[in-house]
């Protein structure tokens, strides 16, 4: 038993803390990342990068009826495509010699987490893994009672009481209820509903918008809110700037695709008009 | 890979399966994982089963909405295609040399979902292709020994499956023409394409076509009648999808009217390509042929004029699979050699999409200061850059010689990338492309990379001689080399606010550089193993380094005193190696 057969030789080749800088998030030479809380040091969670056993390093126990004197025998080399690219030299009458690796093994080379804090990345054999919280709904209620109910969230709405609609959704904490509520939300009274939240919901409320804006074709209506929030509550993400970091860095970036796109378009068009009005230009000074 | 409404194409990565949307310009991958690579794919008709099958030959069914997992399955051997009837009543997959037609199962959740319906033999080697006939009731597959068979799902009375032989290689494809109401709704020509280019096309001759039409009449009633006494249990399925449409009541199937059919040799054409078909589809609706070769050529063909409507190289590596969508219009391209995905429109004779991967693995990676873009570099000397919303990659930049160790973005929009053919360079990710070039003066392989935070300074790290460069971004002049560490530079970082750079080395230590002093030693921490990682936390507090034991240690950065540590070893411990197993020399652990 050497260092490099033990299976308990693996270690962590890159680290990573995450936006807030609670947690770490290391990944080695191994088919585990790994996420640590800092203060307390415990293991947050474990995630297996592959559960592909054409990789080597993922089965904890290797069964002996698929390895063989010369190496791990392919389960699927049988007359297939695989069968004409044969590993035997032309000529050769004993198997191959040399200790190639047949397989690839499993691990990570580096880890990263995004800056808006909702996903982070692993490079590992397979490729690019990207983790993210956005994509499943996560039931995480806060503060529940028995009153906060998605049906008295529609009554509320129903009954035109906006800002308790909403604070109850966001009590609720699911995505679709939120956006629901956000939606039905008049243009006009967003400063009113906007300043009723108090500021302990807000950084969940600049999540919630900055996810709903990114494919939402209402585009001013949830810049406003993006506006009305950083208006009616910007002394205090000011004073707490550190817990607010990923909620801002998610509304940018969310600002920043919308602008993207809406540059290249407007770019294009100003660029067409341009050729149209030259043209027209050049025809009438021919004419 | 394979194409199922028309705009989203699925594609097999390993043993995950890529969703790519080809109007949206998304991609996403379902969560279900294979056990090992993934061999083929098959998606119902109705888009809500997807079959995937390994290279274990252990099926998944699998909800493909959901990406639930709602059976697991081995078959006995080798499959090499599965492929679901248009009625969506069965799926035929290829085992070895024979082929198996399995009843499709619900979405239900069942003890045992698949159920035989029946087993094809008849085939000299291993099964290459299975088609079925427009109306689910005729099956046609193809072997590796040329030849072609054709049998009836149902069993038809005094019928014999019938067997073309022409080809001298393995038959690659095998395809039906469309049944047009001008054939008289009977089956009038199939295609075979075989390995060493040539295609064959046969007609269909009915003996009884010479015949009045009472006759025929009455011999349709008489086997019609034959097929719902013999079919059993599986016919109360296929009378079922005759009443959804799919087949109209008064047309007879082809199961049927092959019993009077004569094959004969009507066509031979030849690609004059040089090189081994390898990839072939047919999409019946439009009579279009695409072949793929073995030199990245592929061709379209109209059929059955087989005249050739383009012919284009895509890239030098071999095409695997090929697909066409619905409409004909798109072509979709697989090269898996060098991770090559594209899609062709081919009447505008432009790429809808063209992704390909890094050629052997990647390295590194890097997010963006927003979080949009992921940088990532490869071993193929290339950097890519990827939007995280749709996963697509945007630009790739081709300007190293040899594998990108490490890549970081600075606070514009500048990305730079160090590699071991001894060179750090900067991109520009308006231009895209590279601006800039730091080399040592020393040819040496750079191993790490930081940019300081207000992107002016740029430092890289080596393997050999283990000093650490520092260069001026502006004007690419080396400024200062660091000297003391004496084992290879595994990872620098630079403290978010203060102007100090750590640096981790495999000589055990982490030193801690203030590069604005000129003076003074560098702050020296020891640690007991050499260390490969290490990095600050965002308000520059603490620090935490990764040694080769396993261990992770949490410093104060103020007075570099450790603060906690971590054993991650029995954490991240698990899954055997099967090389290490050769090499200690002790295969198995035996009993006595």
């Amino acid at each position: 038993m050497t260092s490099d057969n033990n299976a308990s030789a693996r270690y962590f080749t890159s680290v990573c803390y995450s936006a807030d800088g609670s947690c770490v998030l290391a990944g080695g030479n191994s088919k585990y990342i790994c996420i640590y809380e800092i203060s307390q040091q415990i293991l947050v969670k474990k995630f297996q990068v592959s559960f592909n056993r054409s990789l080597d390093g993922i089965l904890d126990e290797l069964n002996s009826k698929n390895l063989a004197d010369g190496g791990p025998i392919d389960v699927n080399d049988d007359s297939g495509d695989e069968a004409d690219f044969s590993a035997n030299l032309p000529g050769a009458r004993r198997g191959d010699d040399g200790s190639r690796k047949s397989r690839v093994e499993v691990m990570t080379s580096q880890v990263a987490f995004s800056s808006t804090g909702r996903e982070w990345a692993a490079v590992s054999n397979e490729g690019l893994h990207v983790y993210s919280l956005d994509d499943d709904m996560i039931f995480d209620p806060i503060s529940l009672t028995e009153e906060i109910t998605p049906s008295a969230v529609r009554s509320n709405l129903k009954n035109e009481k906006y800002s308790v609609a909403l604070l109850v959704s966001l009590h609720l904490n699911e995505f679709a209820l939120v956006r629901e509520v956000l939606e039905e939300i008049p243009y006009g009274s967003i400063p009113l509903v906007v300043k009723s939240i108090g500021p302990e919901h807000i950084e969940r409320l600049m999540q919630f918008v900055s996810k709903c804006m990114l494919d939402s074709p209402h585009l001013e209506f949830y810049l406003q809110f993006c506006l009305e929030m950083l208006r009616a509550h910007g002394l205090h993400m000011e004073k707490y700037r550190n817990s607010f970091m990923r909620a801002f860095r998610s509304m940018h970036r969310s600002v920043q695709i919308h602008h993207d796109e809406l540059k290249r378009v407007c770019d294009e068009n100003r660029y067409t008009l341009d050729v149209v009005e030259d043209q027209t230009q050049i025809t009438l000074d021919r004419k | 890979m394979y194409t199922s409404s028309g705009n989203v194409l699925l594609s097999p990565v390993s043993n995950r399966v890529q969703v790519v949307d080809l109007l949206t310009h998304t991609v996403r991958t379902l969560s279900c994982e294979a056990r090992s690579n993934i061999k083929t794919i098959a998606l119902s008709p109705d888009d809500r089963l997807l079959i995937i099958i390994d290279t274990e030959n252990h099926a998944m069914l699998v909800n493909f909405h959901r990406s639930v997992v709602l059976h697991r399955f081995t078959f006995k051997r080798n499959v090499r295609i599965c492929e679901f009837s248009p009625c969506g009543a069965f799926f035929a997959v290829t085992c070895g040399n024979h082929v198996q037609i399995w009843h499709s199962p619900g979405l239900r959740r069942e003890f045992a979902p698949f159920v035989l319906h029946r087993t094809y033999t008849g085939l000299g080697d291993s099964v290459i292709s299975v088609q079925w006939s427009s109306d689910s009731s005729v099956i046609m597959a193809s072997s590796r020994s040329g030849t072609v068979r054709i049998w009836t799902v149902q069993t038809v009375d005094s019928f014999e499956p019938v067997t073309l032989s022409g080809h001298k290689s393995s038959v690659v494809g095998a395809y039906f023409e469309k049944i047009t109401p001008g054939s008289g709704g009977r089956l009038r020509k199939v295609y075979t394409v075989s390995n060493d280019g040539s295609l064959v096309s046969w007609n269909c001759v009915y003996s009884d076509e010479t015949k009045d039409d009472e006759q025929k009449k009455e011999f349709m009633d008489a086997s019609s009648s034959a097929v719902n006494f013999f079919g059993g249990m599986g016919n109360e399925l296929f009378s079922s999808s005759n009443k959804n449409g799919l087949l109209s009541d008064n047309t007879t199937s082809q199961a049927q009217h092959l019993l009077k059919a004569k094959w004969e040799v009507s066509a031979r054409h030849y690609f004059h390509q040089d090189t081994e078909v390898t990839a072939t589809n047919f999409s019946a609706a439009n009579n279009l042929l695409i072949v793929g070769f073995a030199s990245g050529i592929f061709g379209l063909y109209e059929l059955p004029s087989m005249s050739n409507i383009h012919t284009l190289s895509l890239s030098n590596q071999v095409i695997r699979t090929v697909a066409i969508n619905d409409t004909g219009e798109w072509l979709a391209f697989g090269c898996p050699s060098t991770q090559q995905l594209l899609v062709w429109e081919w009447r505008s004779e432009t790429y809808i999409i063209k992704q390909r991967g890094h050629a052997y693995g990647m390295r590194c990676m890097a997010y963006s200061n927003d979080g949009v873009v992921v940088a990532t570099g490869g071993e193929d000397g290339s950097l890519k850059l990827w939007n995280t919303s749709s996963g697509f990659c945007y630009c790739t930049l081709k300007s190293h010689t040899a594998p990108i160790t490490a890549c970081v973005f600075t606070n514009s929009s500048v990305v730079l990338s160090s590699s071991l053919d001894g060179t750090v360079r900067a991109h520009d990710l308006h231009r895209y492309r590279n601006f800039r070039t730091y080399t040592a003066p020393t040819p040496c392989q750079f191993t790490s990379l930081a940019v300081d935070p207000s992107g002016e300074v740029v430092v890289a790290g080596t393997m050999d001689p283990f000093h650490i460069y520092t260069w001026s971004m502006q004007n690419g002049k080396l400024l200062d080399i660091l000297t003391g560490h004496v084992g290879p530079v595994s990872e620098l970082k630079f403290h978010p606010t203060r102007g100090t750079l750590a640096s981790a080395s495999w000589d055990g230590t982490v030193k801690i550089w203030d590069l604005y002093k000129r003076e003074g030693e560098p702050e020296n921490i020891k640690h007991a193993q050499d260390v490969v990682c290490c990095a600050f936390r965002p308000d520059g507090k603490h620090m935490v380094t990764g040694t080769i034991g396993g261990l992770l240690s949490v410093w104060n950065v103020e007075d570099c005193k450790l603060l906690f540590e971590i054993d991650g070893k029995h954490d991240i411990a698990g899954g055997e190696f099967f090389l290490f197993l050769l090499r200690s020399g002790l295969p198995f652990p035996t009993l006595y």
